[in-house]
């Protein structure tokens, strides 16, 4: 039995893999290339930090564009799906953050897959699916193992594709479009896991993650992300029905520590969504951080930021992970911004709270904070049927567009709102469905990017913008990329929030921008809606 | 047509989907459809909202005809307006109704063995499938936000009110209930009322947009509406209609924007919901 030791076992695997002869293999995961981006984050922490600094704070004034590619729906040769035959119809807009391997970028949108020559930007190929109707929200890109890419339809089929000619290679239904599931997360690869998710919250669906086999497609496990009878966390809902109509929907890429072994999936808001009546408690796991063993699914710690959430505030933000030494210790951290404008840092062996803090000002929907770290929520500021002022509203302080951690600054960085409200609830029956509330009126005070000093959660700079939440990138030279709002694709410096550098794109930056060093240069890449641009120095 | 592994499933869950304990109390609301996908938009995800029209819209004939069939013929055991019953489960959640068009899945189940050994149906094609366009009908109410309660939204005292309006509020420092705001309270619905006192206009309050003075590095100033304000560039409209734009470097040449709603911005971050609720009761008597 001592010949089975876990690092022979390794070794063996990692020779099974050389042979044959990957594109990615897992390792290439943990330890990225700098001429590769191989997950949605650019690697499992979800820094969106690259160690690259050939592009620095004292010459990126220097960057000019490499090329632009104007991003065709048009169907090419490779074709899937059950649904109509696809049309031209439609413009991209990119929401994913494109993967690079061996000088390829892959990227996606709800029904579309593109292979892009890093070099050029020329379109190798492009795989369509026919799809069914269903809500299409924005793609967050592929999962790549081996020579194989994973893709999540916007109609909840995982699709795996040659990673070479964008051929299909099976499809698997995970959820029925039908129960308005819809599906808009990046596969995440951990060694032969492609963790999935679906969401869909308008008519009260059960939401989950599962690990499906590379090679096959099969289900590995399934995690419900509502305690459904038997896990501890059902008693935080008052029945069975309202469990299997509770929401939390899984539409966004989660992080992974290689040496915990532990997967961080961010869950959505609990359903109905905005009037809690007939789900009394905290209705776990929604709105919630879950620490899963990914490779059986088993939960190992949880942490809810929005207990019984009722503002449509999802987790749905990246749970960065990253090591710092708080009062004298060295500590392995998740952070989190939350859309509901409080900044969570974790300890992310345990999910102990280490500090809780307001990001934006003007929140007045939680009475306080408890000492477990979690918000007390005030039932006067839930949706009221003659209407509440509530900040923030339901798009939140931030968002989906992820933040960045650079560990060179400490900082964390976010792009902010203070926004108010008027939530109203709107079905006031005791088994309400669907939304059941709205809100109106109200609006922002102020849009900001905002760097947090995650030992403290204060507020180190700010930066007045155009847009709040938008997506970010970290390196080493001292930049932050992000945007105004207004069409501009900035370099910040990120010790301060000084714009160093900018272009002017067709239309502001609209997905998570990544950065690579390719034939001895540093690319830095973003997507402006239906347009990519790349910029190096010439 | 279901293919028999759909079928299989949807019969297990239509009949284990969990019975309601009681008949709740419902107040009525008007089985209105919004439009079909016009779910997106604030409060989205991010999304550009349907890939196609997610759920058939069905004719408003046949819902109106649907609504007391379903109530004289399914109402009993399936409660008001679908949502479950004493004895028979929720038809909005339901995968029979998820999965049915034009009521032929419906009327494929409601009359198979799983339904008749409980309750036999007697009832047309024709009435059925207007039961199913009725069903449809709240599906798609569900996947909707609603509507408020226009009614029970004056909920405030209207003396409180006058008192925060002419006091803390400083409401009259700009506005009179005998001229700008005369007739106001004929003028909008409660709701509308009160979105408006918080913020009249809709979206942004800093968005940079306003009365503009842009002070060149000579000391020159310059007077306009701003309508782009970022880091690299101003833009603003000057008094004869024109539009220039002047390139900014390190916040130069300066620009102050002074927004015509702030005092409804300072407002908005400092409104209680009572005060909020007795402005509306008081504008609301402004008829």
């Amino acid at each position: 039995m001592k010949s089975k030791s876990p690092a022979l076992l390794t070794a063996f695997a990692g020779l099974a893999m050389a042979a044959w002869s990957q594109q990615l293999p897992s390792e290439a995961i943990v330890h990225p290339k700098p001429d590769s981006w191989p997950t949605f984050h650019g690697d499992y922490s979800g820094r969106h930090y690259s160690p690259l600094k050939e592009i620095n704070a004292e010459n990126v004034h220097n960057l000019t564009l490499a090329w632009v590619n104007q991003i065709s729906m048009t169907p090419g040769e490779n074709i899937g799906g059950p649904g109509p035959a696809p049309s031209s119809s439609g413009i991209a807009n990119t929401r994913c953050a494109p993967l690079l391997v061996d000088g390829v970028l892959y990227i996606t949108e709800p029904n579309t897959v593109l292979a892009i020559d890093a070099r050029t930007g020329r379109e190798i190929w492009k795989y369509t699916w026919k799809g069914l109707p269903a809500f299409a929200l924005g793609n967050r890109g592929v999962g790549i193992y081996g020579d194989w890419l994973f893709f999540e339809t916007y109609d909840n089929h995982l699709v795996s594709l040659d990673i070479k000619t964008g051929k299909e290679r099976w499809n698997k239904e995970m959820a029925d479009v039908k129960r308005d599931y819809f599906s808009s997360v990046s596969p995440l690869v951990i060694k032969n896991h492609v963790i999935v998710g679906v969401g869909g919250d308008f008519l009260d669906v059960p939401n989950f993650a599962e690990a499906r086999d590379p090679e096959t497609g099969a289900v590995q496990w399934h995690f419900w992300t509502t305690a459904h009878e038997g896990d501890p966390g059902f008693k935080t809902w008052p029945n069975k029905n309202a469990v299997e109509h509770g929401g939390g929907g899984v539409w966004y890429p989660s992080t992974y520590d290689p040496e915990l072994n532990l997967l961080y999936i961010p869950t959505g808001n609990a359903n109905p969504v905005m009037a809690g009546q007939s789900r009394e408690g905290d209705d776990l796991y929604t709105a919630s951080v879950v620490a899963l063993n990914p490779d059986t699914g088993k939960m190992v710690w949880h942490f809810q930021y929005s207990p019984h959430d009722t503002h449509d505030w999802d987790a749905a933000q990246t749970p960065i992970l990253f090591d710092a030494t708080i009062d004298g210790k060295p500590r392995k951290l998740l952070a989190q911004a939350h859309r509901s404008g409080l900044f969570f840092v974790l300890d992310r062996t345990d999910g102990k709270s280490v500090l809780t803090a307001p990001f934006v000002e003007g929140l007045n929907w939680y009475k306080g904070i408890a000492p477990n770290g979690q918000p007390i929520r005030d039932p006067l500021k839930e949706p009221q049927v003659a209407g509440a002022l509530t900040s923030p509203n339901s798009s939140g302080s931030t968002g989906w567009p992820n933040p960045a951690y650079n560990p060179d600054t400490g900082l964390f960085y976010v792009g902010t709102t203070q926004s108010y409200t008027i939530f109203y609830k709107t079905d006031t029956d005791a088994q309400p469905e669907g939304y059941s509330g709205t809100e109106r009126g109200g609006g922002s005070v102020k849009t900001e990017l905002r760097a947090i000093d995650v030992k403290t959660g204060k507020i180190a700079w700010k930066h007045a913008t155009n847009i709040g939440a938008q997506s970010l990138l970290t390196t080493a030279g001292n930049l932050l990329f992000g945007s105004d709002g207004s069409g501009n694709f900035i370099a910040f410096d990120a010790r301060n929030g000084e714009p160093l550098w900018h272009a002017g794109l067709k239309s502001s930056p609209s997905n998570a921008p990544i950065t690579y060093m390719l034939d001895g240069h540093q690319y830095v890449l973003v997507a402006g809606g239906e347009n990519l641009y790349a910029f190096r120095f010439q | 047509m279901l293919s028999q592994v759909h079928s299989n499933k949807l019969f297990a869950l239509a009949g284990s989907l969990a019975l309601f304990s009681m008949i709740a109390a419902i107040e009525a609301q008007p089985p209105t459809q919004p439009p079909a996908g016009a779910v997106a938009g604030r409060g989205g995800r991010g999304g550009r909202g349907a890939r196609g029209p997610r759920f058939k819209i069905y004719p408003e004939d046949a819902i109106n005809r649907g609504l007391p069939a379903y109530n004289s013929t399914c109402g009993y055991c399936h409660g008001e307006r679908g949502k479950g019953g004493k004895a028979g489960p929720d038809l909005i959640a339901s995968l029979v109704t998820l999965h049915d068009e034009d009521g032929v899945q419906f009327a494929e189940f409601v009359r198979g063995p799983q339904h008749s050994k409980v309750v036999k149906i007697d009832a047309s094609d024709s009435q059925i499938a207007d039961i199913a366009a009725y069903l449809h009908s709240r599906v798609i109410y569900a996947s909707g936000r609603g509507q408020v309660h226009v009614s029970e939204v004056l909920v405030g005292d209207s003396k409180a009110g006058e008192q925060y309006f002419n006091g803390a509020g400083g409401c009259n420092k700009c506005h009179s209930p005998g001229s700008d705001l005369k007739g106001v309270g004929a003028k909008y619905d409660p709701p509308t009322l009160q979105e408006r006192l918080v913020m009249p206009r809709s979206g942004r309050g800093g968005s940079g947009r306003g009365a503009a003075t842009l002070t060149l590095p000579s000391g020159e100033t310059i007077k306009g509406t701003s309508l782009l304000l970022t880091d690299f560039y101003v833009t603003l409209r000057l008094a004869d209609g024109s539009t220039k734009t002047w390139a900014r470097s390190h916040g130069v040449p300066k620009v102050e924007v002074t927004d015509p709603l702030q005092a409804h911005i300072d407002i908005m971050t400092r409104l209680s919901d009572i005060d909020m609720h007795n402005l509306t009761a008081y504008l609301a008597t402004l008829k």
